[in-house]
């Protein structure tokens, strides 16, 4: 009994007419390939590395990168401007045209900062 | 005692004490793999080459090829997929030698035989050899995938990972094949 093909049964028909030519294989080929077969040499595969691996090969190669520029740094910054000599002789200092009463100098470091002036007491008349 | 059956077994198993080499273990392997596939990989060459005499060779080459790289191939994986991808591959190759050798012919000129000209067996009827009258009508990528689907019963996504091209096109490519066949056959609501 002929089914006929419909835009319904399109699907299912299809499937089970392709499906209904099945040859087998022919014995001359498949004696053939056995034959052939002994003659291949199987390729080994390359060793298969996790994912992992690449991760850890990244963040290696970007915490030497890291480490190198962090050495590099001091030398790249630009030192600030410091004084020749240890002793610093402050000549004068004013504040808004008077002459200063106090004059703090950051000790710690040869480079003295003047980092305070105040004004000078008149009463007592000059550095204390 | 199950420690010293295990035992036993795998000294059984050993290939110093059976003779086998590794070759030989990877090649009963290969062939126990094959076994259920080989022959559906067999016809599916067969009808995406519209029955070409290319078709054993491709055939032949695909298992050897597989053969040769199975060790890369990953067990947890269907076999048969693989398979289909490396048979695809070399059906791919075969057509674009032969559409540079043949350069300006297209395609189907390049070497595949008229239908009227395939042997069926008698048993075919009528009705199933119309359907691969209208399938040889088809350009061969969509006669591949027409047959991966129809024939292999392999789902988009298969066909996708055979093929090495997106779900998207393989639908829009099925969709082709369906509309050219069901014109051939003059399919109607």
């Amino acid at each position: 009994m002929k089914t006929a093909i419909t835009e319904k049964n399109f699907d299912r028909e299809i499937r089970k007419r392709v499906q209904t030519l099945e040859q087998e294989i022919p014995r001359e080929l498949e004696n053939d390939f056995l034959e052939k077969l002994d003659g291949i040499v199987p390729v080994l595969p390359q060793v298969q590395r996790s994912r992992f691996f690449y991760y850890g090969a990244l963040a290696t190669a970007a915490s030497i990168l890291l480490a190198i520029l962090f050495l590099l740094l001091p030398s790249l910054h630009r030192p600030l401007p410091h004084a020749d000599s240890q002793e610093v002789w402050v000549q004068s200092a004013q504040v808004e045209g008077q002459p200063a009463s106090t004059i703090i100098i950051a000790s710690q470091d040869p480079d003295c900062t003047i980092v305070w002036l105040e004004k000078i007491n008149k009463d007592k008349g000059g550095f204390q | 005692m199950a420690r010293n059956i295990e035992n036993l077994f795998q000294l059984r198993q050993s290939p110093a004490i059976t003779g086998s080499t590794a070759k030989d273990q990877d090649r009963e392997a290969f062939l126990t793999y094959l076994l259920p596939v080989k022959k559906y990989l067999f016809n599916f060459i067969r009808k995406a080459l519209n029955f070409s005499p290319d078709a054993d060779d491709i055939f032949q080459e695909a298992l050897l090829k597989g053969f040769r790289y199975f060790h890369s191939f990953d067990r947890r994986k269907n076999f048969k997929t693989w398979i289909f991808t490396i048979a695809h591959n070399l059906m791919k190759d075969m057509f674009r030698e032969k559409h540079l050798r043949h350069w300006p012919v297209s395609l189907e000129e390049a070497g595949e035989p008229a239908i009227e000209n395939v042997c069926f067996p008698i048993s075919v009827s009528q009705e199933v050899r119309e359907i691969y009258a209208a399938a040889a009508h088809l350009k061969p990528r969509q006669r591949e995938v027409f047959f991966l689907f129809y024939y292999n019963e392999f789902s988009i996504p298969e066909i996708a990972e055979i093929t090495g091209l997106t779900r998207t096109n393989i639908k829009f490519i099925l969709h082709q094949a369906r509309s050219a066949v069901k014109k051939v056959l003059e399919v109607h609501e």
